[in-house]
């Protein structure tokens, strides 16, 4: 294969277009880079004020309990979302230069993954000022990061695959984003459902995966590499079968989205 | 003369879906060939709607036809002329230039080693480290320009860009144009205008209605397109 040069090229492209796109993005307002610390701790506020404050939901661990899963869970609904018309976005790219249209959600959720580091380390830091101490499981994390990037990939692939054939999916996708925050447990425990229904609702990646960054985070146990492993294989199925998939409408997206 | 591309009863059709269980169709091209040979500067003349900017899509890649061929020898790196491709207006123009360079297909470092140069022909000065939305549109338009004109690949296509910016860069950049010409640099210049592809090409092709009627040298390719609508134009005064 003659296409080594080309995909280091692309990537190179993709570094420059996620570096460009945001300092775009940050440029149009005042304070900046800075909002990317903001917007996520101000979100965290809003949480810790309705169920830390006022709702004095169960024990004065729901807050952490909330925040461990609604970080990840949010990294996956709006990078999932956000990359979903990536592609009628591009529409304007695309009739100008011939570019492997994958590029286009693939910038989407890099840039998405630079702004959700910020979010945690601002968990790491609020986890530790509540009183969390760090333990050896905690080492996992990177795994699990790099299993819900792939995860975000994969699913991000297939929708922004599809809308630009049924662009009314874009009404329904947000809606099943939001159906998939609350079946995985986002606000409460995996002991809150039935037992026969465990294994159907671990069946749910984001579950699993939120399960298993509690488990991390919160009851210092390690992650159940089995379910890690089989999203990290089921992801990269996805992400290949994907690449093909654009590579053979390379040439008819643009027409599509004339 | 060595061939570059050839392009054999190609034909183009868009199909839009306006619902569920509607679709139009649309034929862009229906029949078209002609072939480009290397130092070529070729100009392809139609009215608007004749087909010309598909044309250029399908030269360039973007698209494939939907019937016939196109034929391009040992993947000769066909690049369109595009203004400002992908600008980020948030951004300077250096940003931008370096950005549009890579989406034109070139490596970052081929596109900063020529940056003095774009610079310099898009005679922007200070301005390249200005955000490009406190640009003038002539500005912009310039500094795409340059962008596209510095970085030579083997066959640019051009769509009636040639209006760009004042009279003065409009006849600096019709210098550089002819000099790429007379440098074995091969063109697809696309136009309604016959004065600019007379000027600047030395064969042409007629396209009408999505059909290739005439290839061949540049004079009498226009020669009987200038014909063609006066006759037309006589009848209609007649009318």
């Amino acid at each position: 294969m003659n296409n080594l040069p080309a995909i280091r090229q692309y990537s190179d492209l993709i570094l420059v277009k996620v570096a460009a796109n945001l300092r775009s993005e940050t440029s149009g307002n005042y304070l900046g880079y800075l909002w990317w610390i903001f917007e996520p701790a101000l979100r965290m506020l809003v949480y810790y004020l309705v169920f830390g404050f006022l709702l004095r939901r169960g024990t004065d661990d729901y807050v952490l309990f909330l925040l461990t899963g609604l970080i990840p869970c949010i990294w996956f609904t709006r990078s999932v979302a956000g990359s979903m018309i990536s592609i009628i976005q591009g529409k304007g790219l695309m009739m100008q230069v011939h570019l492997p249209k994958i590029i286009l959600p693939t910038i989407r959720i890099c840039q998405d993954a630079v702004k959700e580091t910020v979010v945690i380390i601002l968990l790491f830091i609020f986890l530790l000022l509540y009183g969390v101490s760090p333990s050896l499981p905690w080492f996992a994390l990177p795994v699990m990061f790099v299993t819900e990037f792939l995860l975000i990939a994969a699913s991000a692939y297939i929708i922004s695959a599809v809308i630009p054939f049924f662009p009314d999916l874009r009404i329904i996708v947000p809606v099943g984003l939001q159906m998939i925050m609350f079946c995985s447990g986002t606000f409460y425990s995996i002991d809150m459902i039935p037992a026969q229904y465990h294994r159907l609702f671990l069946m749910n990646p984001v579950a699993s995966l939120l399960h298993n960054y509690r488990n991390i985070l919160l009851y210092n146990q390690w992650p159940d590499w089995n379910s890690l492993l089989f999203i990290t294989a089921g992801s990269l199925v996805a992400i290949y079968v994907m690449w093909l998939v654009f590579r053979r409408l390379d040439h008819f997206y643009p027409r599509i989205t004339l | 003369m060595r061939q570059a591309i050839s392009v054999q009863n190609a034909g183009v059709h868009f199909s839009i879906r306006r619902s569920l269980f509607r679709k139009d169709i649309i034929p862009a091209l229906r029949d078209v060939s002609f072939n480009l040979y290397h130092g070529d500067s070729l100009g392809i003349i139609g009215r608007n709607g004749a087909g010309k900017t598909t044309l250029l899509r399908l030269l360039c890649g973007i698209i494939r036809p939907d019937s016939g061929k196109i034929i391009i020898n040992n993947n000769l790196k066909v690049t369109m002329l595009s203004l400002q491709v992908g600008f980020e207006p948030a951004l300077t123009g250096r940003v931008n230039a370096i950005l549009s360079g890579m989406l034109l297909g070139y490596h970052k470092c081929e596109v900063i080693a020529n940056l003095d140069k774009i610079i310099e022909f898009a005679e922007l000065g200070d301005f390249i480290d200005k955000p490009v939305q406190t640009y003038s549109s002539g500005m912009k338009a310039r500094l795409g320009f340059a962008v596209a004109l510095r970085l030579s690949p083997d066959v640019l296509l051009i769509d009636e860009v040639l209006g760009v910016g004042d009279a003065e860069f409009r006849k600096k950049s019709m210098a550089v144009m002819k000099k790429k010409l007379l440098s074995d640099q091969t063109i697809v210049l696309v136009s309604h205008s016959a004065a600019t592809v007379k000027e600047l090409c030395n064969r042409a092709v007629w396209i009408e209605k999505g059909r290739s009627i005439m290839e061949g040298n540049v004079d009498e390719v226009i020669g009987a397109y200038e014909n063609f609508f006066a006759k037309k134009s006589r009848q209609a005064v007649n009318r």
